[in-house]
């Protein structure tokens, strides 16, 4: 430091090293160089002393501090952007307290702004030994408001006691009410509708001089504007009035008036809540007058009449209550229905996701305590005829399907495995996809005959609503589980998925070929047929069993010419063959006709089942044609 | 006066204990905290002529000198209980009271420190008033009791649900139960201590006085038992979506912006959702109540649901005691209404902002001058009114302050007859707190 420089100075650039220091450092108050300037700043300053900020420098007593150093020059900016006027720092400077300055200098000053202001946080914080004055803010100047000149004329009177003088002498050949009341409203009337300032300025203009009248002639005003309180504007010349000021106006005026009076005043207290206290000190004065006591007895008397007859008619009240009074066990449903109504009203985000978790968390809960309806209900209550704004349909569905991917599925399933049965399935298929997925991977990973055959039929009910996400897990399953999910596909009346379990029929393992042949028939009925002639080439005698009982059973045209088919190749033993033909009956199609004869005209049977064929073909022939 | 001064001082000291725990001795703001309190005490022991106050601990209740302090016991039930924890049951001021005594005594109430006041202007445990009563006998611990751990419990959630932390309403639903079973022993009392305002936790005692209002009327018109408990939880916490409001708009003098107005609307549905997320399947029901309280009875009010019908029975039945609290309540931006003119709000709304039914059973259950209103009689004195009047007689009532204006410390009973009623005062007006002086009106504790 100059050893010529000024106390000023030495405590402005002692304050910008330690600023420097503050900047560099994570821990300054560590660093020597900050306990220097703290000391330099202890040195030079006898006592609290300002500093004025500028948008580079400081100033004191409104000279700027000339400094070559940059560390003030820096601090004194940050100061200025926080719009500091001057800083004033306490004797015996604490590290802690210039610190905390330094913190708060650090942040964006709009923040700091919307906490308080810097020296709010000042003393928030603790910093006693430093206080901020912020600049003033400035005010814009609003463009002049062009007014006719009569309103102008009275806005711009020097001062009441002249106006009132004026107003006098106009009323001199007249008289003061008639004169001061229709002025009044003239200049009121001529303001503009939006000149709000002008209102205001005219009425307290004309209130004010009404008070530089002499006592007679403010009775004789008041009586008259009284009179007309009926005015919206003179209504609002008489609420200017203080209680106090009409209290003691009101000895003053006749009993007609005085009654007027109260009448106003009760008026004004119903419609702005507002209770003139003064006036009842009049009631209860040595001089009040009994027609004002009357008045408000009277209004008193009446409105307790209004209540206490309220009070008698409560009779058909409480039979009518009683008739409305809420079941107890329909208050669950009452409390569905209001989160129905807040989900038609909530769109703000994060509330309708925090919304969505509430929704899923009175499901999950629900099903954590076996109470599976009741999650039921919640889900419909959220997915049924929805409240929820449209564009909120991907967040409830993106919820469930959230939900279904939890654990929460799983437990679904345990329930219905333990007994609630179809109330389980129905929730899980209502959950969708990702709970269906929860039951087909439980149910492969089932041991138990009992609990598979339970979560079969949870498929099954699944498979009926919708058999799409069953479907989908065909792809690539193992063959335990494709026979498993074979059956439920089946029982699920959804034709439309039978080619995707015909394609069963090319499986690698003969037990799902065998289960997906006893399925397609469940499902398609005589439509099953192609799938049956298929499979009665199947190299598994199991499957082709199975579709020759099947066939066999349908005794239709269409498995009578399958069958018919079937005897012509060579996949069937002759056994099987055998069997077909007793199936045929007396009645043949022209296509077990033609079989049958080929058969039986066969000339080389070489083998034992091979003359039997021959000769159980000539039976049923001779049978057809006899 | 002596009580106001009291509540005074423990506000001050409640403040000093809890910043005591903040800041370290010597910070400003605790100094200047102390220096607040000894101010307060030594405003209150110069009000005796010996220069002493003491303040004792009993049970739920704090006693100065030999009477107890009603308001203050509920108010600050917490800093009571505080200082009951570290052995304290009486605190002497003598003054001059010294900053230093003020100072130990608010670190060993924190549980700062074992050090006793050295200066010997303030004295602990040394009880110098034999007390004459114990406040149990007066029969009304219990349901100021209830009404302090109520005011504790919506403290908790109000917190809880600024924090994120996960709560339920198992608080609640207790809270609800002691009101209950109190307001069935001492339903003239619980109608009183429901008059109990605050402007500083305004949401909080509302919402207890609601309760209290809500299961007297739940139970006048016929709510099942079985319904009772969960009418009360919605009711005490109808306004708990208030908590996520800026006090600053909820103590905002004047008419409030578009934008203030349209967050104060959000707070039945916000409370809605907060009681939805924290109740067991038995207290859904209760977010009825928060969404719909303002709804209105012929539909006009907040939040709009397009499709709805009827508000639900417990929600018309807490309007209509939320707003005839509300109305009897100071608020920065108005001032309170007697109880009486609340009625008539309620009446005048009746059949379009409030249920008809519901009206005229409240007002039958209050009485045309309900419990805790206070009247100006024709001759100057201010009665209040202290029990809701049997079919076809005049309410019971206490001489409360006397024709020349003095307030009485002991009430007198006096009958209404011939005299004339010409105006009600609110308890501001009037500079009498009904609540306060519960226990000297004269109802009999046990079925009153």
């Amino acid at each position: 430091m100059s050893e010529e420089s000024t106390p000023a100075r030495q405590i402005v650039e002692a304050l910008g090293t330690a600023w420097t220091t503050f900047g560099l450092y994570p821990n300054p108050e560590e660093q020597d160089a900050f306990s220097r300037s703290l000391e330099a700043v202890r040195g030079a300053a006898v006592g609290s002393f300002q500093l004025g900020v500028g948008p580079g420098h400081f100033t004191v007593a409104g000279e700027t501090i000339e400094t070559d150093r940059e560390g003030p020059e820096r601090l004194a900016r940050q100061c200025y952007l926080h719009e500091i006027e001057t800083v004033r720092i306490g004797p015996s400077l604490p590290a802690s307290d210039l610190l905390t300055l330094f913190r708060i200098l650090s942040q964006d000053e709009q923040h700091i702004r919307s906490v308080g202001g810097v020296d709010m946080v000042l003393k928030r914080d603790g910093a006693g030994s430093i206080s901020t004055v912020q600049k003033p803010i400035l005010k814009e100047a609003s463009a002049p408001i062009e007014r006719p000149d009569e309103v102008q004329e009275v806005i711009d009177q020097p001062d009441a006691a002249t106006f009132a003088a004026q107003l006098l002498r106009e009323a001199r050949a007249g008289s003061l009410p008639e004169m001061f009341i229709s002025r009044y409203l003239g200049v009121l009337g001529a303001v503009a509708e939006d000149d709000v300032t002008g209102r205001e300025e005219v009425v307290r203009s004309f209130v004010e001089a009404f008070f530089h009248f002499d006592e007679p002639q403010q009775v004789e005003v008041f009586r008259e504007l009284l009179n007309r309180r009926q005015d919206a504007s003179i209504r609002m010349f008489i609420d200017q009035f203080a209680g106090h000021e009409l209290a003691r106006m009101a000895p003053r005026l006749d009993p007609s008036a005085v009654g007027m009076l109260m009448e106003y005043a009760q008026v004004s207290t119903d419609q702005a809540d507002k209770r003139p206290d003064e006036l009842l000190a009049l009631l209860g004065s040595p001089e009040a007058l009994d027609s004002a006591r009357m008045t408000v007895a009277a209004r008193i008397q009446e409105r307790i009449g209004d209540v206490a007859e309220a009070a008698e008619a409560v009779g058909t009240s409480f039979d009518s209550i009683r008739g409305q009074m809420p079941d107890s066990r329909r208050l669950f449903f009452d409390a569905l229905e209001a989160f129905r109504a807040i989900l038609h009203v909530e769109n703000r985000e994060p509330r309708f996701s925090r919304l969505m978790r509430i929704w899923t968390g009175k499901m999950s809960s629900a099903i954590r305590r076996g109470e599976i309806r009741r999650a039921e209900l919640w889900l419909h209550a959220g997915l049924d005829n929805p409240t929820y704004p449209p564009e909120r349909r991907s967040d409830v569905l993106a919820a469930v399907e959230l939900l279904a991917a939890s654990d929460s599925s799983r437990m679904v399933v345990e329930a219905g495995v333990a007994g609630e049965g179809e109330r389980a399935y129905r929730l899980l298929h209502g959950l969708g996809a990702p709970a269906v997925n929860a039951l087909v991977d439980m149910l492969s990973e089932e041991q138990d005959a009992g609990r598979r055959r339970a979560m079969l039929e949870g498929l099954t009910q699944a498979a009926q609503a919708n058999p799409l996400p069953i479907l989908s897990r065909l792809e690539g399953a193992p063959w335990y589980l494709a026979r498993n999910l074979a059956g439920p596909l089946g029982r699920s009346g959804h034709p439309e998925v039978g080619p995707e379990l015909g394609k069963l029929l090319d499986h690698n393992d003969h037990r799902v070929r065998l289960e997906a042949t006893r399925s397609l028939v469940t499902l398609l009925g005589e439509d099953s047929v192609p799938y049956l002639e298929k499979a009665l080439a199947d190299e598994s005698r199991a499957v082709r069993h199975a579709a020759l009982g099947l066939l066999t059973a349908r005794r239709s045209e269409a498995s009578q010419a399958a069958l018919a088919r079937a005897l012509e190749r060579d996949a069937l033993e002759p056994s099987e063959k055998e069997r077909i033909i007793e199936s045929f009956g007396p009645e043949l199609t022209a296509e077990a006709y033609a079989a049958l004869a080929r058969l039986a005209r066969q000339r080389v049977a070489l083998s034992g089942s091979a003359r039997s064929l021959r000769a159980t073909a000539q039976e049923a022939l001779r049978k057809a044609e006899g | 006066m002596s009580e106001r001064q009291a509540t005074v001082l423990l506000m001050a000291l409640r403040a000093a204990v809890r910043q005591y725990l903040l800041y370290p001795p010597g910070h400003p703001a605790l100094l200047q905290l102390i220096d607040e309190t000894r101010g307060a005490a030594d405003d209150l022991a110069r009000l005796d002529p010996a220069g002493l106050a003491a303040i004792s601990l009993l049970g739920d209740s704090i006693f100065l000198g030999p009477s107890v302090l009603p308001h203050a016991s509920l108010e600050f039930n917490g800093l009571l209980r505080q200082m009951q924890a570290v052995g304290l049951d009486s605190i002497t001021f003598a003054a001059p009271v010294s900053a230093g005594d003020v100072q130990e005594l608010a670190a060993f109430a924190a549980g700062a420190s074992q050090d006793l006041p050295a200066e010997g202007t303030i004295r602990l445990n040394e009880r110098p008033f034999s007390l004459d009563h114990d406040e149990e006998g007066t029969g009304f611990g219990g349901i100021r009791r209830s009404y302090a751990r109520s005011l504790d419990v919506l403290r908790g959630i109000a917190l809880a649900s600024q924090t994120t932390e996960t709560f339920d309403l198992t608080g609640a639903a207790w809270a609800v139960e002691q009101l209950m079973e109190q307001s069935l022993e001492h339903p003239a009392a619980s109608l009183l201590l429901a008059t109990v305002r605050s402007h500083d936790e305004y949401t909080f005692y509302h919402s207890v006085n609601v309760a209290i209002l809500s299961l007297a009327l739940g139970r006048l018109t016929g709510v099942p038992d079985d319904q009772l408990p969960i009418l009360g939880v919605a009711a005490m916490l109808h306004d708990i979506g208030k908590v996520g409001v800026s006090p600053s708009i909820l103590q905002h003098p004047g008419r409030l912006s578009g934008e203030q107005w349209g967050e104060i609307k959000l707070h039945p549905q916000e409370g809605a959702q907060t009681i939805l997320a924290a109740a067991g399947p038995a207290q859904e029901v209760a977010s009825v109540v928060a969404l719909e309280h303002h709804a209105r009875f012929d539909g006009s009010g907040y939040p709009q649901v397009s499709y709805r019908n009827a508000l639900h029975f417990y929600s018309r039945l807490v309007a209509t005691t939320d707003t005839f609290d509300a109305i009897t309540t100071r608020r920065s931006y108005r001032r309170a209404e007697t109880p009486h003119r609340a009625l008539r709000v309620l009446l005048k709304g009746s059949g379009g902002m409030y249920d008809p039914d519901f009206t005229r059973a409240f007002i039958k259950m209050l009485g045309v001058y309900p419990p805790g209103s206070l009247l100006l009689m024709e001759n100057g004195e201010v009665l209040m009114v202290t029990q809701v009047a049997e079919a076809g007689e005049l309410p019971a009532a206490v001489l409360v302050r006397t024709q020349a204006g003095e307030l009485l410390d002991l009430p007198e009973p006096i009958s209404l007859a011939d005299r004339t009623i010409i105006d009600q005062l609110t308890p501001e007006d009037a500079g009498v707190e009904p609540a306060a002086l519960l226990e000297h009106v004269g109802l009999e504790s046990g079925g009153d």
